[in-house]
């Protein structure tokens, strides 16, 4: 049973095409990581799922709900859907604590202290529960990442979408957010992975996925996309980066 | 991270001497040195001629002390100044209560005190150092400063630096809490109302001057009410103190809903004296009250109950339909306003109470909030007994005060609201909120004062009539909404679209991510633009006098130099003038003060 189906999508930006009608889907517990060149609309695509970009043609199904302009079902969609950014958009004037407690007492309705209690437990999990009462600036890129991954995950989604999270980041700090992922992908978590970092695919993934204008060029298992990829455009790809 | 770091220090800066200190900073150069030189001459000039023109025996500063009274509550009847006391008592209890509930306790340490108390009383010593001797008076010279005096301030001056320096060299590693410093300046206040002698007069019945000599202290028949307000302040302060360790934190929220409160009692109460009628209160009011209260109780628990909870959308716009009709309906206007809110109720209640617990406290609000309202209403719509000469029984202090604090708190609400309008996507509150913005702007705020007091009246309904001091409370609000629209939209415009995102992302509605997400980090990046709107606006009341309203400048520049029955202070604009800056200048600079600390607390997320 797929938790993500997407048929035919396709999306513009004014005349220019950003994706060429991509279809695929993912099962639940899956772990996709999604590779490809800057502008192949990798990012387009997984922003669409949680509908911060539209699509402009196709379906997409998240949970067997398809996305479309009707507000509930967007809203519905997005609490079951964690997103991690690139630029960790974490709420400035928010501390630590309150960013993550934020959307469960609002959204979720619960109770101030059960929030805390699961945020610290948060905290916990992804190693900085000192950190708690700081406000986002004072920490590090590093940090302010798993803030951001423990503020998506105490909605309790059934999916993570990760956008590019470590391309903001010192090589230094890359390590400690990419073991909060492992380790989450691990736990059984459906993650969608937008990277470049292919260890992390090599490692953790269950299928990678190639991108290039627009377009799903190659779908494949790690050990066959890395050792033998069938299209040339991966073949010229990971020549490339590795 | 790493806590077994070893902590270096950075070097302690040796102070060098005095010598080393005016080469490096005064005289670095040539042209610098001529610069120094250039500039210390003409501070000292324009100095000594400012000290000159404030002590000279030409000034007639009896002009002011004598209409202190004229100046902040203008022709309020004497009888009922009780009243104005009470405003300013509770006000200031308010403050005591919330000042001690919400101090951070700061410490301050000792010598940095010291450093201050020094600076302050070198630069008392500086003017008495320039002070000048003598003052020509149409061309002969008159001694207004004598060398003994001169000598005696000197002297005090010096022997109070001595001892701060011997305080600060003794400990200056101790900590002070800021909060009793800032008492013991209160107290020294209070204390120089009861000791400070000023030039006073008094005229008799037959419009004799009497110059009274020695002085009287500064505004005698103030002296008891200003003490005893201390003294609750005192009090209030201890009180907020001990609640807030006593962990009430509830309370925050009780001294917030006062301070809203507060402006409508005043109003309705305070300022005016209601002619209340108790057959009205018994046979009105309290039934009304009690009706609607326990018709909003019933709504909130109905409207969750299981069996209601498909129909809520229809019960909402049923009620719609009601206070529409009601509105029409030639029923009283309290009962208009209490539809309208049972409205509001009955729209938010299954959203807000959806809990028990929360359907309990809902009830409990909407319980009190209608006693007050009804009450309030009362105190507003029945006649006010004061009745003075003139227009209005609002002038002097009292109008601008009204007029700022009323123009300001109405134009937040709407102004924020119209840069919202401005940047939403609905095309149709866009367009308008951006039409009201620029027609606001771009015409002159004289020109809305005339419009309101003139002009408004033809657009209104026959027999619709408001009070002159409103009318222009509601231009002031107005107007000053479209600049602050303009200065929050600047604000909305610095939030980064990852904001949005983010926010939109943990699945908050429009609603949620407007007030938690965007309005605090916007209102935060545009404070400063904020605080000189208000500072502008507070000074731009003065403007009022021209649509007859007898606002403070106005009493200083016309009103007491055309004195010329019993009080005579014909042609004393100088002092009046002054005056008038002098006391604009103590409130718009301590606002500029106060709003600095505040955004330094609120900066403190975004380092």
């Amino acid at each position: 049973m797929s938790i993500i189906k997407s048929v035919d999508v396709k999306k513009w930006y004014g005349d220019f095409q950003a994706l060429k009608g991509i279809s695929m889907d993912v099962a639940e517990g899956e772990v996709l990581v999604i590779a490809g060149p800057s502008g192949s609309g990798k990012s387009t695509f997984i922003r669409c799922i949680n509908r911060l970009e539209q699509h402009q043609d196709g379906q997409i199904f998240v949970d067997g709900i398809e996305l479309t302009n009707d507000l509930k079902n967007i809203e519905a969609i997005r609490s079951e859907v964690g997103m991690v950014f690139q630029s960790f958009n974490l709420f400035p004037h928010l501390t630590v604590l309150q960013n993550i407690t934020l959307a469960p007492i609002w959204v979720r309705k619960k109770s101030k202290t059960e929030a805390e209690e699961k945020a610290m437990e948060l905290l916990e999990r992804v190693g900085i529960p000192e950190q708690a009462d700081k406000f986002p600036g004072q920490l590090s890129g590093g940090q302010q990442q798993r803030v951001a991954i423990a503020r998506a995950l105490a909605m309790e989604p059934k999916i993570m979408l990760f956008d590019e999270p470590t391309s903001a980041l010192d090589p230094e700090m890359i390590k400690e957010v990419l073991d909060v992922m492992k380790e989450l992908a691990k736990s059984g978590m459906t993650m969608i992975v937008v990277t470049h970092e292919m260890g992390f695919a090599k490692e953790v993934a269950d299928r990678v996925m190639l991108f290039d204008d627009g377009q799903l060029v190659e779908e494949n298992t790690p050990e066959e996309f890395f050792n033998n990829p069938k299209s040339d455009r991966t073949k010229l790809f990971l020549s490339q980066i590795l | 991270m790493q806590d077994n770091q070893i902590l270096e220090k950075p070097p302690e800066v040796q102070f060098a001497g005095v010598t080393r200190w005016l080469k490096e900073n005064l005289f670095s150069s040539i042209s610098s040195s001529i610069l120094t030189i250039l500039s210390i001459a003409a501070v000292v000039s324009v100095f000594r001629s400012i000290i000159g023109f404030f002590i000279s025996p030409e000034r007639e500063w009896t002009a002011v002390t004598y209409n202190l009274q004229l100046y902040m509550v203008q022709a309020y009847p004497e009888s009922d100044f009780i009243r104005v006391w009470i405003t300013v008592g509770l006000l200031i209890f308010l403050l005591g209560l919330s000042w001690g509930f919400n101090s951070l306790k700061e410490k301050v340490i000792l010598k940095d005190w010291c450093d201050g108390l020094l600076k302050g009383v070198s630069s008392f010593l500086f003017i008495i150092l320039l002070a000048p001797t003598n003052v020509d008076i149409e061309g002969t010279s008159v001694e207004v400063f004598s060398s003994n005096t001169r000598m005696i301030c000197l002297g005090v001056g010096a022997g109070l630096m001595l001892v701060i320096y011997l305080l600060r060299k003794t400990s200056p590693k101790m900590e002070i809490v800021r909060d009793r410093i800032s008492f013991l300046y209160l107290s020294l206040l209070v204390g120089s109302i009861w000791v400070i002698k000023v030039p006073t007069v008094t005229f008799t019945a037959t419009n004799e001057r009497v110059d009274p000599d020695p002085f009287l202290p500064l505004a005698n028949t103030t002296t008891i009410p200003w003490t005893i307000i201390f003294g609750f302040m005192v009090v209030a302060y201890l009180i907020g103190s001990f609640l807030k360790a006593k962990g009430k934190n509830s309370m925050s929220r009780l001294i917030l809903s006062s301070w809203i409160l507060a402006p409508l009692v005043i109003v309705s109460w305070i300022y005016r004296k209601p002619d209340f009628g108790m057959s009205n209160i018994l046979t009105l009011d309290i039934p009304v009250a009690v009706a609607f209260s326990l018709l909003g109780v019933i709504a909130i628990r109905t409207l969750n109950s299981e069996k209601v909870v498909p129909y809520q959308r229809y019960v909402t716009y049923g009620m719609l339909a009601l206070t529409v009709v009601i509105f029409f309906l030639p029923v009283l206007r309290q009962l208009k306003l209490l539809f309208f809110i049972t409205w509001l109720l009955v729209s938010v209640a299954p959203t807000i109470a959806n809990s028990k617990e929360s359907a309990r406290n809902l009830s409990i609000v909407w319980t009190v909030a209608v006693f007050i309202l009804v009450l309030l209403m009362r105190g507003a719509s029945s006649d006010s007994l004061i009745i003075v000469p003139g227009s209005s029984i609002y002038g002097g202090f009292t109008l601008t005060w009204l007029l700022a604090f009323f123009g300001i708190a109405i134009s937040f609400p709407f102004g924020v609201l119209l840069a919202l309008g401005r940047t939403s996507k609905l095309p149709i509150i866009r367009i308008i909120c951006t039409a009201v913005i620029e027609l606001v702007r771009s015409v002159p705020f004289i020109t809305w004062l005339f419009f309101g007091s003139v002009m408004l009246t033809l657009f209104l309904p026959k027999g619709v009539e408001f009070d002159e001091v409103l009318r222009a409370i509601v231009v002031t609000a107005i107007f000053s909404s479209a600049y602050l629209a303009e200065n929050v939209r600047g604000g909305l415009q610095s939030i980064s679209k990852g904001q949005f995102e983010a926010a939109d992302a943990v699945g908050l509605s429009t609603l949620q991510r407007i007030t938690l997400i965007i309005m605090p980090q916007a209102l935060r990046a545009v404070i400063p633009p904020i605080v000189s709107q208000v500072i502008s606006l507070f000074k731009d009341t003065s403007l009022v006098a021209i649509v007859g309203l007898f606002d403070l400048l106005y009493i200083g520049s016309k009103v007491i130099p055309n004195q010329s029955q019993g009080a005579n202070f014909l042609g004393t604009i100088q002092e009046n003038i002054l005056f008038c800056a002098i006391f604009y200048w103590l409130f718009t600079y301590s606002f500029a003060r106060r709003s600095m600390k505040i955004e330094k607390r609120l900066g403190l997320g975004e380092r």
